[in-house]
């Protein structure tokens, strides 16, 4: 399992929500590498600058100062929207467009001009992800207004991998649900993960979650990473 | 049809103030407490229309084209400015893009009345571009602002839904294309309302000035019906612009959004 991303001496700061607007440190001098095809978690408490680090994968915001590097080839070189569209992101609130579920899940399909995929293999991709039973097949005629958010969260998973995407990145993918739904939501994308050998960079809070999924863990407190040995025990 | 206006004097005026003193009184009988307000609407009223009266008088005596060019793009700052104290948040570049989009869309649509359609010379004196501008300037900054408005505080609360397209792989104008169509639709309903039932509940003010000026009602009615189409377009024109360029503001020109404008 080859190296994935690589931070190098990244910070990112930012003006606080306060009306002061006083730039603050969110992340400081973040140097790790994530390995590729596994399931990796960061984690930490509230606050402790987990989503925005993660946002920095897909360049949804850059680096204050510091470099990323995919595949070993700095983040920047990559047009932008073709790095997006290989580093698939589910935010922590799902998002429902109008329509109904498999409109929500082919919608990447629609967003693109120059990159055109034939309508015969976004069939096969549709297909593909009903086969791997991460929601029942029935819900995908539902209109996506009208699944619970647990669907509504399942759903924004299979949009984010229609695209097939090298890395997925998922937020807090179970903060909205209860102990067992989340639970239960877990275990099917360790499954998904191990059967796809997809690579999964999760961000969760929940220590239950860290143990139960995370092969490789990154632990942010205060802005600050500490790479941790697969399982728990630090480096 | 020969006779021209009634000639109304400062006196007279002074006589219509009657009717003020009368809304005065029932205002203050009802203690509906907006006394103060009726006298300041009322004073402003008179100096302002009275300074445009003669200022215009001024400008028809000039009539140098360029000295009314100059006059439209002064209207056009004010209007960008009005414009933007309309958005509740300021964003980057707001003057800008306001004026650029407002006084374009005037000016596209002026010319497009006063050079294609009336193709008269006399169309292009300060008699007709002073007005006619002035009511296209005003009618695309009402558009600009409430679509400019409206699409700001759609970025705002929708976010979330712009950064997941974002993340597919969306361009900036792709992610954002939803909110520019329903700023664009919420500021045309006003107009496209009021084109539904022209004429039908009340004449408006231009037909109604040339007719009792003394005007032929066809010909005041052609007038009317290019005026309408005027305003469409100078508000089309100016929010396909402004909110293009309103967009882009928004975001960097690595399909980022600017999280701290929002």
């Amino acid at each position: 399992m080859g190296t994935m991303f690589r931070f190098d001496g990244v910070s990112f700061e930012a003006p606080n929500s306060g009306s002061d607007g006083e730039i603050v440190s969110i992340l400081k001098n973040i140097t790790f590498e994530i390995p590729g095809k596994i399931f990796s978690v960061i984690t930490g408490p509230s606050g402790s600058g987990k989503s925005t680090l993660l946002r920095l994968f897909n360049r949804l915001a850059d680096p204050t100062t510091g470099e990323i590097y995919f595949h070993g080839k700095n983040i920047r070189e990559y047009p932008v929207l073709e790095l997006r569209r290989k580093v698939g992101w589910v935010p922590q609130v799902p998002v429902r467009f109008n329509g109904t579920v498999e409109d929500n899940i082919r919608l990447p399909f629609s967003l693109s001009r120059e990159n055109k995929i034939p309508e015969d293999e976004i069939n096969r991709r549709i297909s593909r992800l009903k086969g791997l039973e991460l929601l029942q097949e029935k819900l995908f005629s539902r209109k996506a207004e009208d699944v619970s958010v647990g669907e509504a969260q399942r759903m924004n998973l299979l949009r984010a991998m229609a695209l097939e995407p090298d890395v997925i990145l998922l937020d807090e993918p179970t903060s909205a649900l209860d102990q067992q739904k989340a639970e239960q939501l877990l275990s099917q994308i360790i499954r998904i993960q191990k059967e796809t050998s997809l690579s999964v960079i999760m961000v969760s809070h929940r220590k239950e979650e860290v143990a139960m999924a995370g092969e490789f863990v990154v632990d942010i407190l205060d802005g600050e990473a500490t790479v941790r040995n697969s399982k728990g025990s630090s480096e | 049809m020969e006779s021209g206006l009634i000639d109304v004097s400062w006196l007279d005026v002074g006589v219509s103030l009657g009717l003020i003193v009368i809304c005065i009184g029932i205002v203050a009988s009802m203690r509906w407490g907006m006394e103060k307000d009726l006298i300041v609407g009322t004073v402003r009223t008179i100096i302002q229309l009275a300074i445009t009266g003669y200022f215009l008088v001024f400008v028809f005596n000039v009539n140098s084209i360029l000295f009314v060019i100059a006059i439209l793009l002064i209207m056009g700052v004010i209007a960008a400015y009005t414009a933007r104290g309309r958005v509740k948040q300021p964003f980057p570049n707001a003057i800008p893009v306001l004026y650029f989009s407002i006084t374009l869309g005037s000016l596209f649509t002026l010319g497009f009345v006063t050079i294609l359609t009336m193709s008269d010379p006399a169309a292009l004196t300060a008699r007709y571009l002073i007005p006619l501008g002035g009511m296209a300037i005003g009618n695309t900054l009402n558009g600009m602002s409430l679509a400019a408005e409206r699409f700001r505080s759609d970025l705002e609360s929708r976010k979330d839904k712009i950064e997941l397209l974002l993340s597919l792989g969306a361009t900036f104008d792709r992610a954002v294309a939803e909110f520019k169509k329903s700023a664009f639709v919420a500021a045309m309903i006003p107009t496209l309302n009021s084109m539904m039932i022209v004429g039908l509940i009340q004449i408006p003010g231009i037909m109604t000035g040339q007719i009792l000026s003394g005007e032929d009602p066809l010909i005041a009615a052609r007038y009317q019906i290019i005026i309408m189409f005027m305003i469409v377009g100078g508000k089309t024109v100016a929010m396909a612009l402004g909110l293009n360029l309103m967009a882009k503001q928004y975001f960097t020109k690595d399909h980022q959004m600017r999280m701290e404008l929002l």
